[in-house]
């Protein structure tokens, strides 16, 4: 058996730089281990390998095995939506997060600058109006809400003489 | 149109699956989901975990657009083919740097419909697509000097080993390496989305 000619052969196109040997050696790495490299222009060769690998040497079981798994999830029970249903869903979605922003803007720009014009009274004073408000029955009341009408004066006459607030 | 008993249970199949039956909608992707992973997407991506998710985008894409399917006695597949098709092209837009024209040349080779017929079985569906995608890369191969086909066919058809190949081409594990890089960015240039 003659040695490896040592030399470069220029059939082979123009003599390689050292950074191209280092790349090289990066894709024969690359290609002999199963992870692929996150570098792009290495991954994409690594790509091309693999096509061809797999045009050549399609691995049966190994096709099936991906096909199960991901008929499995395309198929799982949190997916029986029928079609139509699911489609639906997802062209409204955007629609129902965008409404979702809308709100919670609005309502931490309605919290953050209270309306001057409308000061919210405090809770203790809304507590004494409706304490001391006259009860009158409306004129539609029904007997039942007059009896509860009747048993809120009483208690609030209570509640007046303690002294509570 | 009288369809042959394969087609005609593919065709009730169909049917059944746009009303919602959920186990119909399973029998008609086990049926042609492996061959599209196998020979369709596979070859064209080369990565597995890209290509498993192409195969999972495409199957529940198909689900979602089940009711736009319309029977024209070709079949299932070729319409489930063209979804993952287009996916392929679009993941590849995304991860690689490709030119307008060459997209343009590969969305009209998508076009082009896989021969089978209705109701057709998975081996023949697979040997079909296959056939496709071992023309497509021989086309790409005669396209590069001997030496660099040389070099992919011993490393990646006959699975030999650098040292064997090295050997072959009379040069140094080093230069074979070199030689292996030139050819697959050689073919890559050659050898797009089909």
């Amino acid at each position: 058996m003659s040695a490896p000619d040592e030399r470069w052969n220029p059939d082979d196109g123009p003599a390689p730089t050292d950074e191209e040997r280092a790349e090289a050696a990066r894709l024969s790495d690359a290609l002999a281990r199963p992870v692929t490299p996150e570098d792009p222009s290495l991954r994409e060769l690594v790509a091309v390998a693999r096509r061809v690998h797999a045009t050549a040497h399609p691995d049966r079981d190994e096709h099936r095995a991906v096909v199960d798994r991901v008929t499995r999830h395309v198929l799982a029970p949190s997916r029986s939506l029928s079609s139509p249903a699911r489609g639906l869903v997802r062209r409204l979605w955007p629609f129902a997060v965008a409404a979702a922003a809308v709100l919670v803007v609005g309502v931490s720009v309605g919290r953050a600058k209270p309306d001057a014009s409308h000061p919210s009274p405090s809770i203790s004073r809304d507590v004494d109006d409706v304490l001391r408000a006259p009860v009158r029955p409306g004129s539609a009341s029904a007997p039942a809400t007059q009896v509860y009408d009747a048993r809120l004066s009483a208690w609030r006459e209570i509640y007046l003489s303690r002294g509570s607030r | 149109m009288v369809l042959t008993a394969p087609a005609a249970e593919e065709k009730a199949l169909v049917e059944a699956a746009q009303a919602g039956d959920v186990e119909a909608i399973r029998m008609l992707l086990d049926r042609v989901s492996r061959p599209l992973y196998a020979a369709v997407i596979l070859p064209r991506i080369g990565i597995a975990a890209d290509a498993e998710d192409i195969l999972r985008e495409t199957l529940l894409r198909a689900i979602d657009r089940l009711h736009t399917f319309h029977w024209t006695g070709a079949g299932f597949f070729p319409w489930l083919r063209q979804i993952a098709i287009h996916q392929v092209i679009d993941h590849v837009r995304r991860v690689q740097r490709r030119t307008r024209l060459e997209e343009r040349f590969e969305r009209q080779a998508a076009d082009v419909m896989p021969l089978h017929h209705a109701g057709a079985e998975e081996a023949l569906i697979d040997q079909q697509e296959r056939a496709l995608s071992l023309k497509t890369m021989s086309v790409a191969m005669d396209a590069l000097n001997d030496r660099y086909r040389t070099a992919i066919t011993l490393r990646l058809l006959e699975e030999r080993s650098r040292e064997e190949c090295a050997e072959a081409l009379g040069v140094t594990l080093g230069n074979f390496d070199v030689i292996l890089h030139r050819a697959l960015a050689a073919l890559r240039k050659a050898y797009g989305v089909r």
